[in-house]
């Protein structure tokens, strides 16, 4: 009976996941700004980046690497090795850093000594960002209950619905699941009405979840990408990050449920038809391109399933700037982003390089640094 | 030498108010005579009384030097006179041969006989028209086309064109004229009205403006600037306030909230996987060539056309998903659309202004309404008659009796009635006169600013540029260009309309 229902809904083209993706235009028109950015890193694993003090600490692999600022140019410097990859960057109010490493838990400390606060085995293969709250605790978001972090695109065709958002108590280590069934939670920034901005990758939307109530509001949603981070602007803005594009072809296929399936079970992971970090190198892939016009006609479809997006909102979470690499360029699958007074860093993962443009804190465009 | 056409201290009254006065214009034999001046100037008035559907109330009208007073069209014609009227007046249950033979039939009529002289006839002007086509069925350019044929078909020797270019391409304007051209060389006069200027000092041998029914001033049109036709008309200098000098003044309206989106929208071969999304707070610009989807797809937004039933895409409002069904649920989101076609689809022209513009009250909510207080009617009319400035003779004069950028105003009044957050406005200053340009684009502006989300449709490049706070460009019922006014020009936007 629910297979008829299912195949009538299909038909009738009612469904949530319609075949359509939101436009990029108005103020998320591409453009080549990212791509015009300054490259300061190239390093294969790099995630994500933060700022502590007068430093820009970035994490790549399982290591902790920092620029001094003002930022000057030239190399970084390790700071510190942990035994598993970094999951996530964040910095306390006190200055300490709190350092999430897969499998492990959370290392809180400075550089040379940190203290690890296990978490359980199934909060701790899948962290992906974390802030600190008003009462002190670190809010902590759980990808997905069921798969690991390295594993987000199986969970984005398996449709996981198992992310939460954990509060850690730093002092006795207890933790405290605020939110459930969480469509990927990747990125958490802190509000100041006391709640967090969520970005739930996989329902393209950003919930304010408020900790003390669980109430949850929606902010941002429709949005025509994967979220990844949120960080806060120095405008009282938020900066997001975007891992890969939304596109019809891979909401077709999150809509078919049977191919989805087969395609989990019998092809590799490489092959899957979804979003990447990156364009593949591989001759048997197919190009990424953009819309291709030949005499004339826009060809019906050339789609790239990766791309670089950053986004800047204000403080109501309504987008005000973007910056893109489309799919010519190289810098996609951002997954980091922090703003210093010395610019705007943001993490290419796809292409494994920290790149450094100036933002306009007032709100007017950014101008890129011209190297 | 006798004019062909001669008006004599003409004065027309209206229920004891002028529409013309004391008016006195002459037509020679062979010219293009231009008349020019805001609506509501007497231009329409003046010319119907040429054509037998008005008589003076004081004055002579003089044809080839002979005191004439029409009982009727009928006579009018017979005289030679052929008027194409401002909005087309042809029978939309009938054919296009049918039409241009209405009036010149024979007792006995073979249909073929007739559809095979309407295709001469067509094709002696050039105009692409199928002659066995309904005319319910084609678009306004080719309405006015078999109106123009119409008009030559009957022999006239004396033509009055009312706004006849207002809803015909670039090509279709360019026959017209040369048209035009033959029929003056042929030694027929013609008295031509347009409110674009341009046409006016293009081709007419001699410019008459006229303003409150008054005639301001004749001369030949050499003599004539665009800047000076513009002050005569309006009594004042208009077109720097109009286009140009105001958008390197203006500051872009930043985008607000998401408030319509377009996703992948189909509808048939009009409209195919279009995308695009409206901010509140500005004015988004709508450019395209004819035919290339825009008054479509803003059509789907406001539930007036239905997208395709599957694979149709997906409408947003506000990030909702909706599939209106009837243009009423799109009203009661908040949506309206102002239509292009103000005659066919906006006004019940024999009804008054009240009842016109509270008709759109009367569309809101879930339930009908069935009593009406004609108190609150008038009185919501009164209130918007005095914001939008529409000029009537009285308060309760028919909508049929205003000019055509009063009538505007008043469809725009029936939808604003519905306070609205999204509005569309498609081809809004379409034969309207510069004066109501100004007063219509204020009413656009002024929704913007106070946080509507406005798209304006428009095939006239300047008001785009003039207007918008961003622009989209249709071409193949798809959206292939979005340009920031800073970035924007003529060049650019016709590049990607074509191209």
């Amino acid at each position: 009976m629910s297979d008829l229902s299912s195949w009538i809904v299909n038909m009738l083209h009612r469904r949530d996941a319609g075949i359509s993706v939101p436009a990029m235009d108005g103020v998320l028109k591409p453009n080549s700004r990212l791509e015009d950015a300054t490259c300061i890193l190239n390093m294969p694993g790099i995630d994500d980046v933060v700022a502590a003090g007068s430093k820009l600490v970035v994490s790549a692999g399982s290591s902790l690497l920092a620029f001094p600022l003002p930022f000057g140019g030239g190399d970084p410097e390790t700071i510190s090795t942990f035994e598993g990859a970094i999951s996530f960057l964040a910095v306390l109010d006190d200055g300490r850093y709190a350092v999430g490493v897969t499998g492990k838990g959370v290392y809180l400390g400075v550089p040379g000594s940190f203290t690890l606060i296990e978490l359980a085995p199934e909060l701790s293969a899948c962290m992906m960002d974390a802030t600190q709250v008003a009462d002190g605790r670190l809010a902590i978001c759980i990808g997905s209950l069921r798969n690991p972090a390295n594993e987000w695109k199986r969970d984005l065709m398996e449709k996981g619905r198992s992310g939460c958002l954990c509060l850690l108590d730093l002092d006795t280590g207890s933790s405290d699941i605020v939110a459930e069934d969480l469509a990927f939670p990747y990125g958490v920034a802190a509000r100041a009405e006391g709640s967090v901005a969520v970005a739930e990758s996989w329902r393209h939307r950003i919930v304010a979840i408020n900790p003390a109530s669980k109430k949850r509001t929606v902010l941002l949603e429709d949005l025509p990408a994967y979220l990844s981070r949120i960080s806060p602007a120095l405008n009282g803005g938020y900066w997001l990050t975007f891992l890969a594009p939304r596109r019809q072809l891979f909401e077709f296929v999150l809509r078919e449920d049977g191919f989805r399936k087969e395609m989990l079970e019998t092809v590799d992971s490489e092959e899957w038809v979804g979003p990447s970090l990156s364009a593949s190198t591989r001759y048997d892939h197919p190009l990424q391109q953009g819309a291709v016009r030949q005499m004339g006609i826009l060809k019906p479809w050339a789609p790239s399933s990766s791309y670089g997006l950053v986004v800047r909102c204000d403080e109501n979470m309504r987008p005000v700037e973007s910056l893109h690499s489309r799919a010519d360029g190289a810098l996609h699958g951002i997954t980091g982003i922090c703003e210093t007074d010395d610019g705007v860093f943001a993490v290419s993962r796809g292409a494994g390089k920290l790149v450094r443009f100036t933002g306009d804190s007032a709100g007017s465009a950014a101008s890129e640094v011209q190297s | 030498m006798t004019p062909v056409v001669e008006f004599r201290n003409a004065t027309k009254e209206f229920r004891g108010n002028p529409a013309v006065r004391d008016v006195n214009i002459t037509l020679q034999k062979g010219e293009v005579h231009a008349l020019l001046g805001e609506n509501g100037a007497g231009k329409s008035t003046l010319t119907k009384v040429i054509a037998g559907l008005y008589s003076l109330t004081s004055g002579e009208l003089l044809l080839d030097g002979r005191p004439i007073r029409f009982e009727g069209p009928a006579q009018a014609m017979a005289e030679g006179v052929a008027m194409v009227f401002q909005e087309t007046n042809l029978v939309p249950s009938m054919n296009v041969a049918q039409n241009i033979f209405l009036g010149d039939e024979g007792f006995f009529n073979r249909l073929r006989g007739i559809n095979i002289r309407a295709q001469q006839h067509l094709q002696r002007l050039n105009f692409h028209v199928e002659p066995t086509a309904l005319v319910s069925t084609l678009g306004a350019a080719k309405k006015q086309m078999v109106e123009i044929a119409r008009a030559v078909h009957h022999n006239a020797r004396i033509f009055i064109f009312d706004e006849p270019t207002a809803t015909l391409t670039p090509e279709e304007k360019e026959h017209f004229f040369v048209l035009l051209d033959r029929l003056k060389t042929d030694g027929a006069s013609v008295f031509f009205i347009s409110h674009a200027l341009e046409e006016a000092l293009g081709h007419a041998d001699r410019i008459s403006v006229l303003r409150d029914g008054e005639l301001i001033v004749t001369d030949r049109t050499k003599n004539f600037s665009r800047e000076t036709i513009v002050q005569a008309m309006v009594g004042r200098q208009l077109t720097r306030e109009l286009y140009g000098v105001g958008k390197s003044l203006r500051k872009s309206r930043p985008p607000g909230e998401k408030v319509l989106s377009l996703e992948n929208v189909s509808m048939g071969k009009a409209v195919r996987s279009a995308t695009l999304s409206v901010f509140s707070g500005q004015v988004t610009g709508l450019f395209g060539l004819v035919g290339a989807g825009r008054t479509e797809m803003m059509k789907i937004a406001a539930g007036v056309l239905k997208r395709d039933f599957f694979h149709g895409g997906r409408v947003r409002v506000r990030g909702k998903a909706v599939r209106f069904r009837v243009p009423r649920q799109a009203v009661n989101k908040g949506i309206a659309y102002i239509t292009e076609d103000r005659k066919y689809d906006g006004l019940f022209d024999t009804m008054g202004i009240a009842q016109n513009i509270y008709l759109g009250k009367l569309i809101q909510g879930e339930n009908p309404v069935f009593v009406t207080s004609m108190s609150e009617a008038k009185n919501q009319a009164a209130e918007w008659t005095k914001a939008l400035n529409i000029r009537a003779i009285n308060e309760n004069s028919k909508v049929v009796e205003l000019s055509g950028g009063n009538q505007q105003k008043v469809v725009i009044a029936k939808s604003l009635i519905q306070a609205p957050s999204i509005v569309i406005f498609d081809e809004p200053t379409r034969g309207v006169d510069v004066g109501a340009i100004a007063e219509i684009h204020k009413i656009i502006e002024d929704l913007a600013d106070a946080g509507a989300a406005v798209v304006v449709i428009s095939s006239y490049l300047p008001e785009v540029l003039n207007l918008s706070d961003r622009i989209l460009v249709a071409r193949q019922g798809r959206i292939v260009e979005e340009l920031d006014t800073d970035e924007a020009t003529e060049e650019k936007i016709i590049y990607a309309a074509v191209h």
